[in-house]
């Protein structure tokens, strides 16, 4: 188990050098106050891929609040975060773009219990290639064999969240492809190949002209909940804890809601 | 810090002069090949020792996990045959005939080789997706390929079909034209020669080819990803199946892996075993 | 089936014209490069010529450049059959389905190419090795199977290219033996560099040099008189060349007058040659002159012992001394010794 996490380290430490950090190190300990209480040091981020514009923006705007510290962002699949994470890899802070994700970290003691805080929320819609090649109107038409639809697996938050919609809709969907992440349904729907897919409103947003979106009544059955934490472990737990104060605070709101996230 | 050299077995049988020493190896290459020979293994020993051993039946047997491993073994023997079919002609056409391009052609056939599979999963999508190139006429035709097990088969042949072309180029390159060219003087048409001289004495090439292209279907994952989609039993291959298990049961993924691991190493002791045997009958060490 | 080529081929500086006459066996000779493969590719189809025409037996087997029309037959459609120097059997059939090749793919049944294969197979006695792999056999078994398979499509013009060089000394006779007895009215060619196969083998000789043809004609009268240093090399002949004089003597360019028993007129005046073998020329120290047809006074060059005897060489003569004689008058290099030899050993011959 040590010789393990060792190397995961060693993994994740050559990950940083390259990513490298602007911030001036302070030397030594890379985590701390200065004597004033001003936050230094690096604070390591790990978050859904869904998140990656806001807290892009986000961290632009904590490395402004805070000078002496660097953001170093990650993003991915949720799921593929949560393994990192369990294999070792050194973070502060996780985002997470679904409950059940984060509750497997809680469970791994990786976050203390009750550290967890809801900052955001998704709802899935329906989107169409511009030109809208399968003539969907709503969700009922995703039932059709004509039109061939494409949703995230079941295995994946934002699957699960689609089998919720359809129950909750008492809507039968069959899907032409189950893919593993919104992306992929996202690109199946941009590049025309099928004629309609369920994503996230944010990534539909993000889409702009790309696409075409059909808001769904029932999408609030099915809402994803976004949680965020510090790691009990983290590096640099003041920084850490500074962060989550911005993203659930009212900046974090803002720059959320614009990407098109709603409240938790 | 000097290594005593290491001895090594000289290749084949003995020859030559009796009592020549054998040439050493030096140490330091002993060092790191053991280095690069520990980076290969390891990963693999790691994949192992995470399996959960009491789960691993139930996990692999699954409905789904069945369904994957029967579609990649039938997608990817289709790729294999397709490999051969158009792939022994090109390489036929690449080491035989002499035409304006033929290198810029070589270089770019073998491009899948190095080519990030998510690129060409984008590149088969604009060719036979939906709005793409051909695939408009197919669509057209009432013919489509997206979503479809056809497109699994073409993602894995456009992976596939260079480890074939590539090795089996080789081998017409350096069996060279000399039997050819006696089977030509003998009255023997181009097919003939093809069929009964050119084809014979590369089966070896043909076959290990073939057994590095299945291998290479076998764990095509990203072209099939963006290219074909992921519905169990219709485009979910294994390493789709690996992915996306992964999310939710991870004992499952690693079960999986272990199965394709399992398949990659019998491909390859195949694919060394139909070579040294064929090898041998050519060099006719038998009885 | 007589066979006419007269081609050229740029990139190899080839440019000759050779007939064969039906039934006929050219021995084509000449240095290395001096195209006698480029010869055997054109005629069996592996190289297209820049210009040229083929015909055998009639048939038009290439024009290129002569007339508005391009006929390049290709090597399946020519009956010419060609056997290199080594056997190149196809190591992946047997030694009679090698043999079999070439009917079974100019059309004939199964049986019938089993049949034809047996019978070439008995004429070059290795019925026995019918079931064998190549490379189960000895060199000299592979290259007669190779004589089988190749004269077992019946070919029109028979190519043969240095059969024996790759082979042991030892089975070189027997495929030598071999290769007469199938030659026997058949259309060939055969390059070698050995001047006993071109005497045991060919009708004819044809000599090469950088692409062109230097001596052509029997046998006998072009080893016999050779007309260049190649040809006499081969056939082991000191050879001089000068001009005849009003007595049947030949004068060389140093002014020396040399006589010899003359073979066909010498013309006074014009080119002529003379052959005399190295065995046949003696030396002398050069205090000891005395009286000879022909006295060549030289400086030595080279001493090569040669089994028995010693090769003198000095520039443009060499002597065959027994050893003996060679360490009594102290040879070495840049002695000045008299080379000699009677009128009576000697050829002269207008070249």
């Amino acid at each position: 188990m040590g010789i393990r996490r060792a190397a995961v380290a060693v993994l994740a430490l050559a990950s940083l050098a390259l990513a490298g950090c602007t911030a001036t190190d302070t030397g030594g300990d890379a985590a701390g106050t200065t004597e004033d209480g001003a936050l230094t040091g690096s604070v390591a981020v790990f978050a859904a891929a869904s998140l990656e514009d806001s807290f892009t923006e986000l961290a632009r705007r904590f490395e402004e609040e805070n000078p002496g510290v660097c953001v170093q962002l990650t993003f991915a699949g949720s799921s593929d975060l949560v393994t990192q994470l369990v294999e070792g890899a050194p973070a502060d802070v996780f985002a997470s773009a679904d409950e059940r994700t984060m509750a497997t970290l809680t469970d791994e003691g990786l976050i203390g219990a009750g550290a967890t805080l809801d900052f955001a929320s998704n709802t899935l819609v329906i989107v169409t290639p511009p030109d809208d090649p399968g003539g969907v109107g709503g969700l009922t038409d995703l039932a059709s064999d004509d039109v061939r639809t494409v949703v995230c697996a079941p295995q994946v938050p934002c699957g699960a969240a689609t089998t919720v919609l359809q129950s909750a809709a008492g809507v039968d969907i069959a899907p032409v492809s189950e893919e593993s992440s919104v992306t992929d349904v996202l690109g199946k729907v941009t590049s025309g190949e099928a004629d309609a897919g369920l994503v996230y409103a944010t990534d539909a947003l993000a889409a702009g002209d790309a696409v075409r979106t059909i808001e769904v009544p029932e999408a609030g059955e099915a809402v994803n909940v976004y949680p965020i934490a510090p790691l009990a472990d983290a590096a640099n737990p003041a920084a850490a804890r500074a962060f989550v104060d911005l993203v659930t605070g009212e900046y974090g709101r803002d720059v959320l809601a614009s990407a098109g996230f709603g409240s938790p | 810090m000097t290594a005593a050299p290491i001895r090594r077995r000289p290749p084949g049988p003995p020859r030559g002069r009796q009592g020549a020493a054998p040439l050493g190896v030096p140490g330091w290459v002993v060092a790191l090949g053991a280095v690069g020979a520990a980076f290969v293994l390891l990963p693999l020993l790691a994949v192992v020792l995470r399996v959960n051993w009491a789960e691993f039946v139930p996990l692999v047997t699954s409905r789904s996990s069945l369904d994957a491993l029967g579609l990649s073994l039938r997608t990817s023997l289709t790729a294999t045959v397709l490999c051969v079919i158009v792939g022994v002609p090109m390489a036929v056409m690449l080491a035989r005939t002499d035409f304006w391009g033929q290198r810029v052609l070589r270089s770019l056939v073998l491009l899948p080789l190095v080519l990030p599979p998510v690129v060409g999963g984008i590149a088969l999508l604009y060719t036979f997706g939906r709005r793409g190139l051909l695939g408009q006429s197919f669509e057209a035709l009432g013919v489509s390929i997206a979503f479809s097990t056809t497109a699994v088969v073409l993602a894995q042949t456009f992976v596939a079909l260079p480890f074939l072309v590539l090795s089996l180029e080789g081998a017409l390159r350096s069996v060279g034209t000399r039997f050819e060219a006696v089977g030509a003087t003998l009255g023997a048409r181009p097919t003939t020669v093809l069929r009964r001289i050119t084809l014979p004495l590369v089966l070896p090439a043909v076959l290990s080819g073939a057994v590095l292209s299945f291998a290479r279907a076998l764990g095509e994952f990203g072209a099939t990803l963006t290219f074909a989609g992921s519905l169990q039993g219709v485009t979910r291959t294994l390493p789709l199946e690996i992915y996306l298990q992964r999310e939710s049961d991870p004992d499952a993924a690693v079960a999986l892996s272990l199965v394709l691991v399992v398949v990659a190493v019998i491909v390859v002791a195949v694919a060394h075993r139909v070579g040294e045997s064929s090898g041998r009958r050519l060099r006719g060490s038998g009885s | 089936m007589t066979f006419e080529v007269d081609a050229e081929v740029l990139s190899r500086g080839f440019d000759a014209r050779i007939t064969v006459a039906e039934g006929e066996t050219v021995a084509l000779l000449g240095p290395n490069g001096a195209g006698k493969s480029t010869l055997l590719g054109l005629a069996a189809g592996l190289i297209a010529p820049d210009r040229g025409r083929a015909t055998l037996g009639g048939r038009v087997l290439l024009d290129v450049g002569s007339s508005g029309r391009q006929v390049v037959l290709p090597a399946w459609r020519r009956g010419v059959s060609l056997l290199a120097q080594e056997a190149l059997l196809f190591p992946h059939l047997t030694v009679r389905e090698n043999v079999a090749f070439g009917p079974r793919s100019t059309g004939a049944s199964r049986a019938e190419a089993r049949r034809s294969a047996d019978a070439w197979l008995e004429r070059v006695d290795a019925t026995d090795l019918a079931r064998r792999r190549p490379a189960e056999l000895s060199g000299g078994q592979a290259q007669r199977v190779a004589v089988a398979r190749a004269l077992a499509t019946e070919p029109e013009l028979l190519l043969l290219d240095e059969p024996l060089a790759a082979l042991d000394v030892s089975v070189a006779p027997a495929i030598r033996r071999l290769l007469r007895e199938v030659l026997q009215h058949r259309t060939a060619i055969v390059v070698t560099h050995d001047v006993l196969d071109a005497y045991t083998l060919a009708d004819r000789i044809v000599v090469l040099e950088a692409g062109r043809v230097v001596d052509a004609g029997p046998a006998r009268a072009v080893l016999d008189r050779p007309t260049t240093p190649f040809a006499a090399g081969l056939a082991g002949l000191n050879l001089l060349v000068g001009t005849a004089d009003a007595d049947g003597a030949v004068v060389l360019d140093d002014g020396q007058r040399l006589s010899a028993r003359s073979a066909g007129a010498l013309e006074p005046g014009a080119a002529a040659a003379l052959a005399v073998r190295p065995s046949a020329v003696r030396v002398l120290a050069l205090a000891d002159p005395g009286h000879h047809d022909n006295t060549i006074t030289a400086t030595v060059s080279d001493v090569e012992p040669r089994g028995d005897v010693v090769r003198i060489r000095a520039g443009r003569i060499a002597a065959d001394v027994t050893p003996a004689e060679a360490a009594d008058l102290d040879l070495q290099p840049a002695t000045a010794v008299h080379f000699v030899f009677s009128a009576e050993d000697a050829l002269a011959y207008p070249v």
